[in-house]
């Protein structure tokens, strides 16, 4: 029993339809909440698609697409709003803090940007490599998860992400 | 770093490449390219040999101010309180003494301030839930929780009822209090740890430290659930890992809480035994270095407790109980000892089930009854054995004289080495006594005359190969028989060995194709059956049959003796041809005078029919099965139990439940009138009896009769048993989860599959197993590992043409519906529905499946017509008290109907009903009853009595919070009845 892959045309097309939803509910969400982290979004991809279950716009066979899809918009989402916190920022003078964890010179915020330009860059380079950090970086999914999702095995989806850190630590230098 | 696109594109290739290499050979591969520019070179090489900061990436970064090093000073103000002074910092955060800053309140509280680091971002979520539950814990020996929230600057903290005292090991010591007192004040700790249970809240940290004894005398819990709070947004940990970089204290822990496998209340029980160990005799069970997890662990794994009374008691401590060394042993030795033990056992399932069995015992202790708790007993082990058939009346001189020289009987006469012996008989008779059933009169010696029993055998084996060189004859059967011997004590891998034995030596002085051979090839297989050597038995027997068959022999003995071991050997892997073995068997012993080899044919075609569903045949065989051995071998007897046991199957299919319950209690008795407690034959019917109780709908009498059968299987067996182990753990493990401890249960279903997988892959057992797993897997909400256990499952089956099995489409089905593939449970339910008509349990599940059929596609009067169907049904049913799982499924489904419809009136008395009848059966923490509640929510919301709606929906959600895991199926109608609540707010 294994679930089905429609080519991403059509998929596309779909979810264009409600992306902008999507990316409403997304962001009502998150701006209750002060800052966005990993947990976060997480659980916000998954939030959303059990709503969108339950207003029957998807049906669970897409679940592994969707979130996958979810993804991509939870990383437009998110550098949103790091680019509108960033103009903000340097309108009232403050600098935004380093939280501990990360360490080095690029700013927590900063970080995210130059990840999503690299994103960009590589987009056409290698899409599934685009598309696996989007769904572990932006969104926080769990290697089975994406391998489903992509239709690979979760040995690929690590290498994957074993490239991706390379290339994307190459890109941010 | 700029590259343009050729360049990542080339880049990228290359990585690929690269990375297909092992890490050492990537640098020296680079060097070798000659179709990449000397920089870009470069750049590859060094992204090669370099190790990216391993936490780049790793989580999208928070990105407000840092929580890291503030620390906390006096005066200032956290959320509504001051901070007076610092009581003490914890692994986890540190305490301060507070006050509320407006004066609202007079009292001051504990305020505690977990260690700010990672897992503050999801804190706030957690928080809300764990705050309000504990906050309604409320009882006069628990340190009540005031408030719990995030102050500005996103600071955590938790207000607590500061409580000035000291520990409870401090304060009976202080205060000398003796033995008695001391357990009187340990009743009020219990009481506490009672009444919170019931509120689904574990400690999970209980330590002296934590129970505080104030000036007064009061005794106070602090910190329950606290742990479970404080660590709220670090998902991976157990409350036991480091947290902030410093260790928690192991000594209290369970053993369970340290392998992180899942607390429960049986945890916390054991840390209550280790507390009373220590306030008893003033040391604890053992302790532990703080890092050495894995000294604790086996130190409590391997239940090397010490007990209270021995544990040297030095004056102080004596003193301390009001008492001087020796008399304190005096008092603790006995009934207390017992007491602590069985609090302390290192199985869960061993230990005082809830805190309030251990109040009762120590109650008892204190009033001078007996308490309950059961001291281990030497001879645990075996009362009973019994061999499983009647020796074999003609035993050689030769054999005689071979085991009697182990008896030290002088029974040696040159004259017996050839012939028929006079004495043959007398040696018979003193063997037959040591091999039969203990009778009253000679209670203990059992265990010693087993001993003697096995060395007997043991030295009797040595011996064949020494003696009887001139007698073969005699030496095959003396083989035979002390084979068979070995057998009937359960030494099934020297049974082996000796059968070997014989078969080459028979081979050599019979010929390769005599009918002897064959019996010695029939014997071989049978003793590999439950070995280690089972993988073999096949060949042997084909081996035996191509033999037989080569002779012309369809009809003797040996013949009718092979086609039943056919019969049992395929019964797991092909069962068509497993029956057809079994009824030739029927047929030719059946040719005969009734024998207990008849008795043993009938009981197999019997099993394996039942296993086909052919049940009134299969009641037939079995019933006939045990006329007969009762009136061979009395009642009870060795063969009894399996095949009441099968008799009590096949009735429970047809539905005749007075009399399965019968048989299956016949079946009972009879084994432990044979074999005593701790034999396979109880632990079989044990189990099957609670498999039946299980499906009767008295869940929690099944669950104690399954958790006997597994402490015993583990106990005579061991967890690596490839027959038994795994079967019980399954059953087990399914009745925890039908009572709603789907992880526990979740937990033992894997075992039992690891242990199939491992000794019987690719068999309709493992198959079963598998199919179990799924069923629970749903429930838990991994639907994917139910989809590709129920793959596993019904790869096995087509590969053995079993196409029987209802339960692979029934759950494939369900699992489609949970996931709303309805199209592709369309055919899997029609195929049911032609089940539908007839009145019997198959066509209540073909109609329970039909109920969820209407539920997923949203048909709501489908809902409600086909539960009522089924509910009206069970209700004018005879076996009506037998069906109630059913009655209460169908009514809640019938309620839910109704709620969706929209005529809540209707759907109250239907829901009302399941609730009643689904906690007399369930566990309180059953994910089963969190729907009821939602679903009572739900409608009293239509009703318009919100408040009852918000206290069932509160309900609903400490239950669904309970479990780690949950499917969409349980959580969506929480989400469904919160959303109902905020939006009637302009009502």
């Amino acid at each position: 029993m294994s679930l089905p892959h429609e080519p991403d045309a059509s998929l596309d097309q779909f979810f264009a339809l409600h992306y902008k939803e999507l990316r409403q509910l997304a962001h009502r969400r998150l701006r209750r909440s002060e800052r966005i982290t990993l947990l976060d979004t997480t659980s916000l991809v998954h939030e959303s698609y059990l709503r969108f279950l339950k207003a029957r716009r998807i049906s669970m066979s897409d679940h592994t697409q969707f979130v996958c899809f979810a993804a991509r918009v939870m990383r437009s989402i998110i550098v949103d709003f790091v680019r509108a916190r960033r103009a903000e920022c340097r309108g009232s003078g403050e600098h935004a803090t380093l939280h501990d964890e990360i360490a080095g010179p690029p700013s927590s915020e900063d970080e995210i940007i130059r990840v999503n330009d690299a994103l960009d860059a590589l987009a056409k380079v290698d899409g599934r490599l685009v598309k696996v950090v989007e769904m572990r970086y932006f969104g926080g999914l769990e290697e089975r998860e994406i391998a489903e999702s992509l239709g690979v095995t979760d040995r690929t989806v690590r290498r994957d992400w074993e490239k991706a850190r390379l290339m994307l630590s190459l890109a941010l230098q | 770093m700029k590259l343009t696109e050729q360049e990542w594109t080339l880049l990228s290739n290359k990585l690929d490449q690269a990375l297909d290499l092992p890490e050492s050979e990537r640098a020296a591969w680079v060097d070798t390219l000659d179709d990449v520019s000397g920089d870009l070179k470069d750049v590859l090489r060094r992204l090669v040999t370099e190790n990216v900061d391993s936490g780049f990436l790793e989580s999208l970064p928070a990105m407000a101010e840092p929580r890291g090093s503030a620390m906390a000073s006096g005066d200032e103000e956290v959320g509504p309180y001051r901070l007076l002074h610092e009581l003490g910092v914890g692994g986890m955060g540190s305490v301060w003494l507070a006050e509320r800053s407006d004066g609202l309140l007079k009292r001051p509280v504990a305020l505690k301030l977990p260690h700010a680091g990672p897992h503050d971002s999801t804190f706030l979520e957690r928080f809300g839930r764990e705050r309000d539950i504990l906050a309604s814990l409320s009882h006069p020996n628990i340190a009540r929780l005031y408030d719990a929230g995030v102050a500005k600057g996103g600071r955590p903290f938790i207000a607590l009822e500061y409580v000035d005292g000291l520990s409870l090991t401090d304060y009976c010591d202080r205060q000398k209090i003796n033995v008695r007192r001391r357990l009187e004040v340990f009743l009020a700790v219990l009481d506490a740890v009672q009444y919170a249970h019931a509120h689904l809240v574990l400690h999970r940290d209980l330590k002296p430290g934590n129970i505080m004894v104030s000036s007064n005398g009061e005794v106070k819990l602090l910190d329950f659930g606290i742990a479970k709070l404080m660590a709220a947004g670090d998902t991976h940990a157990t409350e036991l890992t480091e947290v902030g970089g410093r260790a928690l204290t192991l000594d209290y822990a369970s053993p369970e809480q340290i392998s992180g496998h899942p607390v429960s209340t049986s945890s916390d029980v054991y840390s209550l035994g280790v507390i009373l160990y220590e306030l008893l005799c003033g040391q604890r069970p053992y302790t532990v270095k703080r890092d050495s997890k894995e000294a604790l662990r086996e130190a409590i794994q391997t239940g090397s407790t010490g007990r209270p009374s021995q544990a040297i008691a030095d004056e102080t401590r004596a003193a301390a109980r009001g008492a001087t060394p020796r008399n304190l042993a005096a008092i603790l030795k006995g009934d207390l000892d017992t007491i602590v033990a069985k609090a302390l056992k290192g199985e869960p399932a061993e230990r005082y089930v809830t805190a309030d069995a251990f109040a009762q015992d120590i109650g008892r202790y204190l009033r001078g009854e007996a308490v309950l708790a059961q001291p281990e007993s030497a001879f645990y082990r075996a009362r009973k054995f019994v061999v499983r058939h009647k020796l074999p009346v003609a035993l050689s001189a030769a054999a005689v004289l071979a085991l009697s020289a182990g008896l030290g009987v002088a029974l040696w006469e040159a004259r017996i080495a050839r012939g028929e012996s006079r004495t043959s008989a007398a040696v018979e008779k003193f063997l037959e006594d040591i091999f039969r059933a203990n009778s009253s009169d000679q209670p203990n010696p059992v265990k010693a005359r087993q001993a003697t029993a096995r060395q007997l055998l043991d030295l009797g084996a040595a011996r064949v190969d020494h003696e009887l060189a001139q007698s073969p004859e005699a030496k095959l059967r003396l083989l035979k028989t002390i084979a068979g011997l070995y057998l009937d004590l359960g030494l099934d891998d020297q049974a082996v060995d000796l059968s070997r034995k014989r078969l080459a030596l028979c081979r050599s002085i019979q010929g390769k194709r005599s009918p002897a051979v064959a019996e010695a090839l029939v014997d071989l297989a049978g003793a590999m059956h439950s070995s280690q050597s089972a993988g073999q038995e096949e060949s042997v027997l084909h081996e035996a049959e191509a033999l037989l068959d080569s002779l012309r022999d369809f009809t003797s003995p040996t013949r009718a003796l092979l086609d039943s071991k056919l019969g049992e050997f395929y019964f797991s892997s092909d069962l068509p041809r497993a029956v057809k073995y079994a009824h030739q068997a029927v047929l030719a012993y059946g040719a005969q005078p009734p024998s207990s080899e008849l008795v043993e044919a009938l009981y197999t075609e019997g099993l394996l029919r039942s296993e086909q569903s052919d049940f009134g045949e299969s009641e037939r065989l079995t019933s006939d099965a045990a006329i007969i051995s009762k009136r061979l071998e009395g009642d009870p007897n060795p063969a009894l139990p399996r095949i009441y046991a099968t008799l009590g199957q096949a009735q429970e299919a047809s539905m005749e439940f007075e009399a399965a319950e019968q048989s299956l209690r016949h079946a009972l008795s009879a084994a432990r009138g044979v074999n005593g407690d701790d034999h396979v034959d109880t632990v079989q019917t044990t189990m099957r009896l609670g498999m039946f109780l299980g499906n009767t709908s008295r869940p929690r009498e099944a669950l104690e009769l399954l958790t006997t059968a597994r402490n015993t299987v583990l106990k005579i067996r061991g967890p690596d048993d490839s027959f038994h182990t795994p079967q019980v753990l399954l059953e087990y493990g399914w009745a925890l989860a039908r009572i709603g401890r789907i992880e526990e249960g979740l937990e033992s279903i894997m075992a039992a599959v690891k242990n199939r997988r491992k000794n019987r892959p690719g068999t309709r057992f493992l198959a079963a197993m598998l199919e179990y797993q799924a069923r629970v897997l749903i429930e838990t909400g991994d639907y994917a590992g139910a989809a590709s256990a129920l793959d596993e499952a019904s790869a096995i089956l087509d590969k053995m043409h079993d196409t029987a099995d209802w339960r692979c489409a029934d759950y494939r089905a369900r699992l489609f519906l949970t996931v709303g593939r309805i199209e592709d449970a369309a055919p899997l339910v029609k195929a049911a529905e032609a089940l539908a008509g007839a009145s019997n349990i198959r066509s209540l599940r073909a109609r329970a499946l039909q109920v969820e059929w209407s539920r997923a596609r949203g048909d709501s009067a489908g809902l409600v017509s086909n539960a009522s169907a089924i509910r009206q049904e069970v209700a004018g049913s005879p076996s009506r008290p037998y069906l109630k799982e059913w009655e209460a499924m169908a009514s809640l489904a019938e309620g839910q109907g109704y709620v969706s419809l929209r005529q809540p009136a209707k759907a109250l008395p239907l829901l009302s009903r399941a609730s009643e009848l689904f906690s007399s059966m369930l566990d309180p923490a059953s994910a089963v009853l969190a729907d009821v509640q939602a679903a009572l929510a739900e409608c009293w919301l239509q009703l318009g009595d919100r408040a009852k709606a918000k206290s069932l929906l509160s309900e609903a959600q400490r239950i669904a919070a309970t479990h780690p895991h949950l499917g969409v199926q349980h959580l969506r109608p929480l989400i469904e009845v919160d959303k109902g609540l905020r939006s009637y707010g302009s009502h």
